[in-house]
């Protein structure tokens, strides 16, 4: 009762203190004005104030917004967050809180010249923490603040930097740090080796590359209580090794037996580092942050982990054979006209598609279609083509909505048998290639083999059959595929898909896969 | 009185030395062979002492959101966003994380491929968050039914269970 008493007063007294604080008076904000010249811009900042000596921005300064995107950085915040996201051309997330010292540049936290605040409604931010984060260097050239790509977004020691600021104190370790012990436990997903420390500390770690699978963390301020240690390890390990490697660096040396996956992140205790058992193909090479008070003061600690890729067990990227509900209940369509196959020329009229050399998506497609409804007829199937021209098909520059629910409602309303939809893929470089299917109910895995199956030698990868929630396969009542039949983006497949002949072949093909498909499944 | 303030703030910061650590947000981004995924762990700051467990868990899924949408470090193969997209807001409502992204989205190459590998990552990171199952995707504050020449669904909430 006493000692809640005691807290309650406590709080009290604290929440005094910090109004007090609040109240006390604030360094003056003083309107100012700061030229900054970047590449071949020269931009005057026209929210810029001076605040306890330091420049501070506005983030809405149409200046500041042009060298953000000159930087290829962006900016996240809206009225009433706290916190501010810029995302550097990195990508590195730097998230500033208002009113808070301390900024978490990517995994590490750090001490800013002042909490940044909010005026007239918009956040004014720390200009040189802010331009560090953005990974440049800065320098004064008369009354302007000349800024240069190339300086490491890391917070860098004074000297490095010539800025006339004096670099804000970085949160030293203080006190007598120990490491006290180092233990390894196995689980299910690898090892942990747990590092306690007693105090605060700040830690970096790296690895090397595989197929040297060596990884070492240094921390840093920080003495080794009692003697070295050189032991073997279970997998995934091979062995740990601890000594001090300076007069304040204990390093804790990892040797994996393979690219195994890493997470380092700071306890309650030390420092823990997870191996995972998986291999990892893209493993994040080094990173750092602090352990202790440093951390754990609450004000704002942080987020003190650099990624670390992992293994996902849970999700191993979808596909027909991984998906449950490949094998479940059919649905209860009866196709009212079950001669009928409606096709679908994917985009046409005012959308185009992805265009490459020319060449446009809707008048493949097109093309495509009407080879493959000319091969269907002549089978003796009846065959409705969402569209037969380049056109969009409910109206011109109709909306996306109004675009595919009209090509749906073509094959809904004739009680189609099943519905295919055509296009062509394209990715920003040449690499990816092939031919995908994609399906979005149970029942549309049935049409999807099938005509895979025939599709699988039509001279171009076969990328399998992907469930996604496409509108026209989500939408249509019956059994439907959508196929991107090959990569404009990528070379080889631009000339398989120019070519007529080919258009033909994948026709002949899908056709074929279609009277498959319908001789398996018998409508009742 | 000078004392008094010494001590409340000794036990303030006393008092919150012992709070948790912030949690790990997994950061999913789509392979380049279009439909596998990577993982990443990034961890979170902790709650600080004036965010109340609901703002937490905002300012969480709206940091998970921005990171997801700028992807794994750049050396990472990965599908991405195409250049300029970001997440302008994020609100929460019940199990759905509401995410308004910015027009840049609609610069897609074209193409079902990226536009399918972007979406499964936002999906998949926020719907790692506990107590989100369902992402609903605004361009420019506006509902869409997909993007402009798009295939992908995107005026209903999606779920992990699109994939
Ligand atoms: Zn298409």
């Amino acid at each position: 009762m006493i000692n809640h008493f005691i807290a309650q007063t406590g709080r009290y007294l604290a929440a005094a203190s910090l109004l007090g604080a609040m109240l006390a008076p604030r360094p003056a904000v003083a309107d100012s004005s700061l030229t900054i010249s970047y590449g071949r811009q020269t931009l005057r900042l026209t929210h810029a104030v001076t605040y306890s000596g330091h420049s501070a921005v506005g983030i809405a300064d149409p200046a500041f917004v042009a060298l953000l995107r000159a930087t290829g950085a962006l900016l996240s915040w809206k009225t009433g967050q706290r916190y501010v996201l810029i995302t550097t051309s990195t990508p590195t997330i730097v998230s500033f809180a208002l009113g808070s010292p301390r900024y978490d540049l990517g995994p590490t936290t750090v001490q800013a010249q002042f909490a940044p605040f909010e005026r007239g409604g918009e956040p004014y931010l720390p200009f040189d923490d802010v331009v560090r984060a953005l990974g440049l260097a800065a320098h004064r050239e008369g009354g302007t603040v000349v800024l240069a790509a190339g300086a490491p977004n890391a917070p860098e020691p004074a000297q490095a930097s010539p800025t006339p600021e004096p670099l804000p104190p970085s949160p030293a370790p203080s006190g007598a740090t120990m490491v006290t012990g180092v233990d390894v436990t196995s689980s299910d997903q690898g090892l942990t080796v747990a590092v306690a420390i007693s105090g605060d500390a700040t830690y970096e770690w790296h690895r090397l590359r595989d197929p040297d699978n060596r990884f070492w963390v240094d921390i840093k301020g920080a003495t080794l209580q009692g003697p070295p240690i050189e032991q073997n390890e279970p997998a995934p390990l091979v062995s740990m090794r601890v000594r001090q490697d300076e007069p304040d660096v204990v390093r804790i040396a990892l040797t994996l037996e393979g690219p195994k996956g890493i997470a380092v992140e700071p306890s309650t205790t030390g420092l823990g580092i997870v191996v995972s058992s998986q291999d990892v193909a893209e493993a994040p090479r080094a990173g750092n942050g602090s352990v202790g008070s440093v951390v754990s003061e609450g004000q704002i600690a942080t987020a003190a982990v650099t990624p670390a890729p992992v293994e996902e067990p849970a999700q191993p990227g979808s596909g027909a054979e991984e998906n449950g509900w490949k094998f479940g209940p059919r649905s209860g369509y009866v196709p009212t006209n079950p001669r009928l196959i409606v096709l679908d020329p994917g985009h046409g009229g005012s959308d185009r598609g992805t265009i490459h050399g020319g060449v446009a998506e809707a008048e493949l497609t097109l093309d495509m279609a009407k080879r493959l409804r000319d091969i269907l007829v002549a089978e003796g199937w009846q065959v409705k083509l969402t569209r037969s021209s380049d056109v969009d098909v409910y109206a011109p520059n109709d909306s996306a909505h109004d675009e595919l629910q009209a090509r749906v409602d073509v094959a809904n309303r004739a009680g189609a048998r099943c519905f295919v939809s055509i296009h062509a893929n394209a990715f920003i470089n040449a690499g990816p290639y092939g031919t995908t299917l994609y399906v979005s109910k149970p029942e549309d895995y049935a049409l999807a083999h099938s005509i895979e199956g025939r599709l699988a030698d039509d001279g171009t990868k076969d990328d399998g059959i992907i469930k996604a929630h496409y509108y026209v396969t989500f939408h249509t009542k019956m059994p439907a595929v959508l196929i991107e039949t090959a990569f404009l983006s990528n070379p080889s497949d631009y000339a398989l898909l120019t070519s007529p002949e080919w258009r033909q072949k994948v026709a002949q093909e899908i056709a074929d896969g279609i009277e498959r498909y319908a001789r398996d499944n018998p409508v009742r | 009185m000078l004392l008094l303030i010494v001590a409340a703030a000794g036990w303030y910061w006393f008092s919150h030395q012992q709070q948790q650590r912030g949690g790990t947000i997994a950061l999913y981004f789509t392979k380049q062979d279009g439909s596998s995924l990577g993982k990443m762990l990034v961890s979170m700051r902790p709650r600080r002492a004036d965010e109340s467990a609901s703002e937490y868990r905002a300012n969480l899924a709206r940091y998970a959101a921005v990171q997801a949408v700028a992807g794994p470090p750049n050396d990472v193969a990965a599908i991405r966003f195409p250049p300029g997209t970001h997440v302008r807001s994020l609100t929460l409502d019940g199990p759905v994380a509401n995410v308004d992204l910015s027009a840049e989205v609609e610069r897609q190459a074209g193409g079902s491929f990226a536009e399918t590998g972007e979406f499964k990552a936002l999906v998949f990171t926020l719907t790692a968050i506990p107590g989100i199952d369902g992402v609903q995707v605004t361009v420019d504050g506006n509902r869409v039914s997909t993007l402009p020449g798009g295939h992908l669904e995107l005026d209903q909430p999606l779920h992990r269970a699109d994939w």
